[in-house]
């Protein structure tokens, strides 16, 4: 037992400074492997493969390290002449590495973990309560370790105490963003001052590596300049560190359930089956925010993160445009190259993409409902703004809503354009018909291109194929809140001035609906007919938001979300 | 007198070159014996394979009554060894690469530890990577030593010693273990030295040992002479078996190994020497001619 203690106490003693380094570097490479390759932090890779992958590289190397280190160094013989047989030789060599191997996947879990609270959307919450009680004393053993293992391998005064110095820095910047509530450029500026401290102190490890003499039990050569392993494990393992400095730190989005959010838009699928949340939350530095989308699944309540994703947003009411008609959901993904991407629900898989020229800017560009087209906003000669809508459904569908004076407003081949307080319409033949008169009329078009509503401010008109011009609704506030994803086309307008009054406008007519309750923040029409209603409270600067599903009467069926107080 | 090493027709090949032929060679308990040999003779090897580093291809090995082969830890356990070539660990102390050797040697003696220490003038905190040649050296032979071993074998342990130090390995070490009874095997090639500490050599050429005895048995057998021949019994045959070292037109110097005074007689009433002179001649002198010897047969 004294003698394996004895052999293990060399093995610690001749790989202690690559242990320090594995397990100081092991939160970079994990967390530089992340931001180069895998952008998404809960990609579930990070914990199947990279996690493994890096884990399994620190083994293969600290053992080739043990098993190496006493040729290359000639101690080999030394220990050879030891009372001892070869196995247990070479089981304590193994046995050192079965013992340092979980001590390395324990700092990984520390290090992932503190990427994750530094980086995470919780950091505001969770910085206080969580780093200082639980890993302050991880910091300043980290710190106390780095020091103590620079000032053992390297005996040499300056590296040391500069690499030492530069991670205790870090440690204090990391500890002292609890109080100061600095955002997590601080945060990253401590990372990268403890990085730094670290590629010191490996460069200097390394340098001295190679600048010893060793003997070469191949060539029994003896005093040859040569890179020895342990330099080449510290590059090896000291590379992420480098990248770390390198690739940009990617700010955590995903919002996890049960986390306070604001409920921005809800959307239901085509098919009901499910729900998309559009939540976001202010980051805990200026001028940002976090945002997510939400898959709420109607029946079983669960939600499946789609983080970096937003909504695509409609543009004016006009289409619902959330949903493609083939039932997956439209997003745009919020990467570091925006692009628009189609998500299957039922995986949450991104089954393709389209690329973005530019940020969308909602107001000035204009989607077709199943996302095949994208119009940016056209300026005429004369400055006007000219948008246009492509129908995919048919490819003959276009209306065209401009700015200029008159505003033409086209559908189904014909056009609409507004005469001073008269709607007119213009028919491909070039017949002009006042349609309606004595309003400031907006267009409203259903997705499938069937239904024309036409409002202005206190009437509601709508257009059906060629029936034109029947009023509504008067008078009133009528504020458009939907389309129907699916089926027959319905807008559902609320009354501005009755609170719960609501009506729903489609082919046939008009509905009216009051629905009970109140603080109702968007209603939008599911296929059966029913509702998913969006209902926010607001007491000072603390919101509450609840997501009911609601039947044709306007009842509550189900709480499908509620905000967490 | 026991033998604590014993050899029976040992050989051993590196690939196809044969470094041990055949060796027999016993170790008597109790002497400091020196090994002595031309390069490339063996001596290494044999010091390797009693020290169980190498497995002898034929033979029989005993050492302190073991076989190598059978019991290496054992043997390990109870020899001193120190090779040629000190590989420690460089980033241990002299008392880091104490403490680690300690929990293998159930007859550690720290107080000899120290006693050596101090006698080397080692300060147990110097690391082995800042130590000289000739200090890593002492530090080996300090570590070799602390467990008391019956038998200690040394290779070239005098290579990088100043001359201070070397009396101290022979006052304070070699002596003291001749007082108290171990063995102890030296390979070196400075036969002062050798002169100096043993009181046995072993001579080892082309694979085995030709010569082994007490260093004054050797050199009373042994007999450089000067002859003056007369002319006209040129060409002269001398008697014995001598190594002519010098020949001229009536003179010649010759080299016995199996000197005698029956020898010296003969040598007196051969007709055709005029005269002869007993010249001064060292070990080396007797290893040299040795050598030629075993060369020439």
């Amino acid at each position: 037992m004294r003698r394996t203690a004895a052999l293990l106490w060399k093995e610690w003693r001749d790989h202690r400074a690559l242990v320090f380094l594995f397990a100081l570097l092991a939160p970079f490479a994990v967390w530089a492997t992340q931001a180069a390759w895998i952008e998404d932090p809960a990609d579930p890779m990070i914990g199947s493969v990279i996690l493994p992958a890096i884990a399994v590289l620190f083994a293969a190397v600290l053992t080739a390290e043990a098993l190496c280190a006493d040729f290359a160094s000639g101690a080999a013989d030394a220990l050879g002449r030891l009372p001892v047989s070869p196995r247990t030789l070479f089981g304590t060599k193994l046995a050192f590495v079965a013992l340092v191997f979980p001590a390395l996947l324990v700092w990984i879990t520390f290090g992932e973990h503190l990427r994750r609270i530094a980086f995470g959307h919780d950091v505001e919450l969770l910085w206080g309560e969580v780093l200082l009680s639980r890993f302050i004393w991880l910091i300043g053993a980290t710190a106390t370790m780095a020091v103590a293992a620079c000032a053992s391998l390297l005996r040499r005064g300056f590296p040391a105490v500069l690499a030492g110095s530069l991670m205790v820095l870090g440690s204090l910047v990391l500890v002292s963003r609890a109080n100061d509530g600095a955002g997590p450029t601080w945060v990253q500026a401590a990372l990268e001052t403890w990085g730094l401290g670290l590629v010191l102190g490996t460069a200097s490890v390394a340098f001295l590596c190679t600048a010893v003499g060793a003997y070469s039990p191949w060539t029994k050569a003896r005093d040859a300049r040569r890179i020895a392993t342990g330099a080449l494990c510290f590059c090896i393992v000291g590379l992420p560190a480098f990248a770390t400095g390198l690739v940009r730190y990617r700010s955590d989005t995903s919002l996890q359930p049960g986390d306070p959010v604001t409920v921005q838009r809800s959307a239901p699928s085509p098919d009901g089956r499910y729900v998309a949340l559009q939540v976001g939350r202010s980051a805990p530095w200026p001028g940002a925010t976090l945002e997510a989308v939400w898959l709420l699944h109607v029946k079983t309540h669960e939600i499946r993160v789609l983080p970096g994703m937003q909504l695509c947003m409609p543009v004016w009411h006009a289409m619902d445009s959330t949903w493609s008609r083939a039932g997956e959901l439209v997003c745009i993904d919020k990467g570091d190259e925006p692009c628009i991407a189609w998500i299957e629900p039922t995986t949450g898989t991104v089954v393709r993409t389209r690329e973005l020229v530019d940020w969308p800017k909602f107001l000035d560009d204009v989607y077709s409902p199943a996302w095949c087209e994208i119009e940016t906003g056209e300026r005429a000669e004369d400055g006007a703004r000219e948008y246009s809508l492509h129908w995919p459904k048919t490819g003959q569908h276009r209306t065209v809503h401009s700015w200029r004076r008159p505003h033409p407003t086209r559908r189904s081949g014909e056009a609409f354009y507004l005469d001073d307080r008269d709607l007119m319409r213009c028919t491909p033949e070039g017949t002009v018909e006042r349609v309606l008169s004595g309003g400031e009329f907006r267009p409203v078009v259903a997705p499938d291109g069937s239904l024309a509503l036409f409002r202005d401010e206190d009437r509601l008109w709508h257009v059906v194929e060629t029936r034109t011009g029947t009023d509504v609704l008067d008078p009133g506030d009528w504020g458009l809140f939907g389309w129907t994803s699916r089926g027959r086309s319905a807008g559902v307008f609320q009354n501005r001035s009755k609170e719960g009054e609501f009506a729903i406008v489609g082919e046939l007519g008009v509905r009216n609906l009051v629905i009970p309750g109140d603080r109702l923040y968007e209603l939008n029409p599911t296929p059966d007919g029913g509702f998913v209603a969006h209902r926010e409270w607001r007491e000072g600067d603390d919101r509450d938001y609840r997501i009911e599903r609601l039947d044709a009467s306007g009842r509550v069926l189900e709480v499908l979300y509620e905000n967490p107080r | 007198m026991n033998d604590v090493i014993q050899v029976r027709g040992l050989e051993l090949a590196y690939g196809k070159e044969e470094v041990l032929s055949g060796l027999d060679f016993d170790l008597p308990a109790g002497s400091v014996t020196g090994l002595l040999g031309p390069n490339g003779a063996g001596k290494s090897t044999l010091l390797r394979v009693l020290a169980t580093e190498l497995r002898p291809d034929a033979g029989t090995v005993s050492v302190l009554g073991l076989d190598p082969r059978r019991n290496a830890r054992a043997v390990r356990r109870a020899i001193g060894w120190v090779p040629d070539r000190v590989d420690l660990p460089r980033w241990m102390s002299i008392d880091d690469h104490m403490r680690f050797l300690r929990p293998f040697y159930p007859t550690w003696d720290k107080a000899e530890v120290a006693r050596l220490l101090e006698l080397f003038e080692l300060d147990p905190r110097a690391r082995i990577a800042d130590l000289s040649k000739g200090q890593r050296m002492l530090e080996a032979l300090v570590a070799a030593l602390a467990h008391s071993p019956r038998l200690l074998l040394l290779d070239e342990p005098f290579s990088g010693l100043d001359p201070f130090a070397r009396r101290r390995v022979f006052d304070g070490v070699l002596d003291h273990l001749r007082d108290a009874g171990k063995s102890v095997l030296v390979v070196s090639h400075s036969i002062n030295d050798l002169e100096r500490c043993c009181d046995r050599v072993a001579l080892l050429s082309e694979g085995r040992i030709t010569t082994c005895e007490d260093i004054e048995g050797l050199q009373r057998r042994s007999a450089r002479v000067a002859v003056s021949l007369d002319p006209d019994a040129v060409p002269w045959s001398p008697p014995g078996e001598p190594i002519i070292e010098e020949t001229g037109a009536d003179t010649a110097t010759l080299f016995y190994l199996d000197w005698s005074d029956a020898l010296a007689a003969e040598l007196a009433n051969d007709r055709a020497v005029r005269d002869l002179d007993l010249l001064s001649r060292d070990l080396e002198d007797v290893l040299v001619a040795s050598v030629a010897r075993e060369r020439t047969a």
